[in-house]
């Protein structure tokens, strides 16, 4: 080494006077000696990171001393992307992930695959090691798909705050299917912080809270679950990916399970399924609404949900922000007459034969939103405000902004009373509407209402009240679609 | 340009060195002297801030011998821009530890400093860097090197790094064969 150096050295001196200016493409080529050759493997190696893959495996055929050595280049942004499926072996897995040694890992996905036989265990016996492994070198982007399978596979021993307080660096946390994570169901990521940039809990059942609290840069949010979990982002972040799908029934007093959520100036696609249109008065929480639906706006609102008590229904609105400086008095007023309203509204009768068929919404599929990826959408979900069949205290409410709303796509549509007066709200207050899309359920998956001696759903019925609803936007086009138009991409592509 | 000034700071080092607690001496393998800040040294090295701490350090002039004088003087050099240009607090608290922190693609100025070295004044500054364990200059000479060698021919490669092709005609058309797709012309 030091002969080298000192070598080199020498004749840098002598290039160093035929002048410093020289660019180093013009001046390499004069040189005799193959120094790159000379440097030691490690550094080869790292140059052979930086150079993409094709590249890399092209320096094979340079001479003898390059053959093969990309094979050991550590990829810059390094990925892994593990899959342990029915009888593979974990052990061999996590040996060679300790050749690898803890490199940096930007992102780290573990999925772990069901077993079509669940006698003949697939025993993961130790997950914890690769979540820890992923923690160790440093992981950016961590992503674990247990596919339900964690509880027969996974020790409750996975603790996935422990794991977090692991990952100073982590933007992003995406958990599905993962059913024992956390102690007592709580997730903290507290010390994320500023650096989380998405989180994503789908369908994670065990968890009761989630607390990202110091996520002030959190721009993606996707909570998913059959159970309704708390969550705490912070106030001042600025959401651009919203999902939120609550569908379960609350058993504990949970004081709020849906807060405000926090600046969604800048939301460009939001996606809420099965939250709310809840039934007051009843014993158990329902909720059912499996309606989206999506909007262009040109100009920032807020969507702000807020549930005073879970006793109270939960209600959504969409207030214009931009003079809204205290949106939370003007909802608390809105609400309390709502629920004054809805409380005339429905009668006992009405109530018993929604919940039948709102139980029954809980097995189906969710909902799904659609939106165009080209254009800017925000959502807007009202519920339980506006009654289609008198509006008798309609007048004193805000009249929230929907005025860029362009486009409206309601899936799993069945015409009942919540989906209508969701209906005939957003034809009312959607002043540019063009567009609005109604899905009825597929085929087959209305048989509950043959069950509890309905008829089949008769679309061409609500259709023509839905027709007769006053409209605000004059070219409003009400599609009734058994199938879901190409042109309309979702947006949300995966859905939970 | 930049060099002259390097020069200018190692006249200045043989003057002040006693006085000045701030700097470190450098001596090269070739007994110049070069003066650069104890905190970006250490900030940079991890070589030099393990001698700083273990109080290894000569007010003289640490001796390099592994470090040729030019070599040295872009050390100094890059160590003193680094120090300009870069707020330290945001530098540190960016990397958790050097073999974690990702790659970041050099900055422009970083850029312009390797551009200017000759081919040999390069690999010596890789040399060197690799030696007082200084990543981030590293990443920026390596990632100067890759940049020589991306999207070229084996042949072209071969041809800038002066690489001896040491194959026999079969055994490169073996290695052409495992990973064909590699070696067609875009």
């Amino acid at each position: 080494m030091a002969h080298l150096l000192g070598a080199s050295s020498l004749k840098k001196r002598r290039a160093g006077e035929e002048g410093e200016e020289i660019e180093a493409a013009a001046a390499m080529a004069a040189e005799e000696e193959d120094r790159i050759s000379e440097l030691p493997e490690d550094l080869r190696l790292r140059i052979l990171t930086l150079l993409p893959l094709r590249s890399a495996i092209r320096t094979g055929a340079l001479s003898t001393r390059w053959r093969a050595l990309w094979e050991r280049r550590w990829p810059a942004p390094s990925s892994m992307d593990l899959h342990i499926r029915p009888g593979d072996d974990p052990e061999e897995l996590l040996r060679s992930l300790e050749r690898r040694g803890e490199r940096r890992i930007d992102r780290f996905s573990l999925t772990i695959h069901p077993n079509k036989r669940p006698l003949q265990h697939h025993r993961v016996r130790d997950p914890q090691r690769f979540l820890d492994y992923a923690a160790a070198c440093a992981v950016e982007d961590l992503h674990i798909d247990a596919a339900g399978h964690f509880v027969s596979m996974l020790s409750t021993s996975v603790d996935i705050n422990e794991l977090l307080w692991a990952c100073p660096r982590l933007q992003t946390l995406d958990l599905r299917y993962c059913d024992v994570l956390g102690f007592q169901g709580v997730i903290n990521l507290e010390s994320s912080g500023a650096h989380l940039r998405s989180l994503t809990v789908a369908e994670c059942n065990r968890i009761t809270r989630l607390d990202a609290s110091r996520a002030t840069g959190l721009r993606s949010f996707c909570l998913s679950s059959a159970q309704l979990p708390t969550y705490n982002i912070p106030a001042t972040a600025s959401l651009d990916d919203l999902y939120l799908s609550l569908r379960g029934q609350n058993c504990e007093p949970i004081k709020h399970w849906i807060q405000a959520l926090p600046n969604l100036a800048n939301l460009t696609v939001l996606t809420i399924c099965s939250v709310a249109l809840r039934l007051p008065s009843s014993s158990h929480d329902i909720f059912v609404d499996n309606s989206l639906e999506e909007a262009e706006e040109d100009e920032p609102n807020e969507v702000l949900f807020k549930v005073d008590n879970p006793d109270e229904e939960l209600s959504e609105d969409d207030a214009p922000d931009e003079e809204g400086d205290e949106p939370d008095e003007e909802l608390s007023d809105g609400y309390e007459a709502e629920e004054e309203l809805l409380l005339e509204e429905i009668s006992e009768e009405y109530m018993l034969k929604e919940r039948l068929y709102y139980e029954d919404v809980y097995e189906e599929n969710l909902s799904e939103e659609n939106v165009p990826e080209d254009e800017q959408f925000e959502e807007d979900v009202q519920s339980e405000e506006d009654v289609p069949e008198d509006n008798q205290s309609g007048e004193d409410f805000p009249l929230y902004g929907l005025n860029n709303l362009v486009f409206a796509k309601l899936m799993n549509f069945k015409g009942h009373y919540f989906e209508m007066r969701l209906v005939s709200f957003l034809l009312r207050r959607a002043t540019s509407l063009q567009k609005l899309l109604l899905v009825p359920p597929p085929v087959g998956v209305g048989n509950y209402m043959e069950a509890f001696g309905e008829k089949p759903l008769d679309a061409s019925g609500f259709l023509d009240t839905v027709l007769n609803f006053e409209k605000a936007s004059p070219d409003a086009e009400i599609i009734l679609s058994d199938s879901d138009p190409a042109a309309i991409q979702p947006m949300h592509s995966v859905v939970f | 340009m930049e060099v002259d000034k390097g020069k200018g700071e190692a006249e200045e080092t043989r003057k002040v060195a006693e006085a000045d607690r701030d700097t470190v001496t450098l001596k090269s393998s070739d007994g110049k002297l070069f003066e650069v800040s104890k905190e970006a040294a250490a900030r940079l090295s991890t070589v030099l801030a393990g001698m700083i701490a273990g109080g290894s350090i000569d007010d003289n002039g640490t001796d390099l011998k592994q470090i040729g004088s030019e070599a040295l003087e872009n050390v100094v050099d890059y160590c003193n821009k680094h120090a300009n240009s870069i707020p330290s607090a945001a530098l540190i608290s960016s990397s958790i530890s050097f073999n974690t922190a990702p790659f970041k693609e050099p900055e422009e100025w970083e850029r312009k400093f390797v551009d200017r070295l000759s081919h040999d004044a390069l690999f010596d500054l890789v040399e060197a860097a690799n030696f007082l364990g200084m990543e981030r200059l590293l990443d920026v000479t390596c990632h100067k090197i890759s940049e020589m060698m991306k999207g070229k021919s084996p042949d072209q490669i071969r041809e800038v790094f002066n690489i001896k092709n040491d194959y026999t005609k079969e055994e490169l058309e073996e290695i052409r064969q495992e990973l064909a797709w590699a070696f067609y012309d875009d």
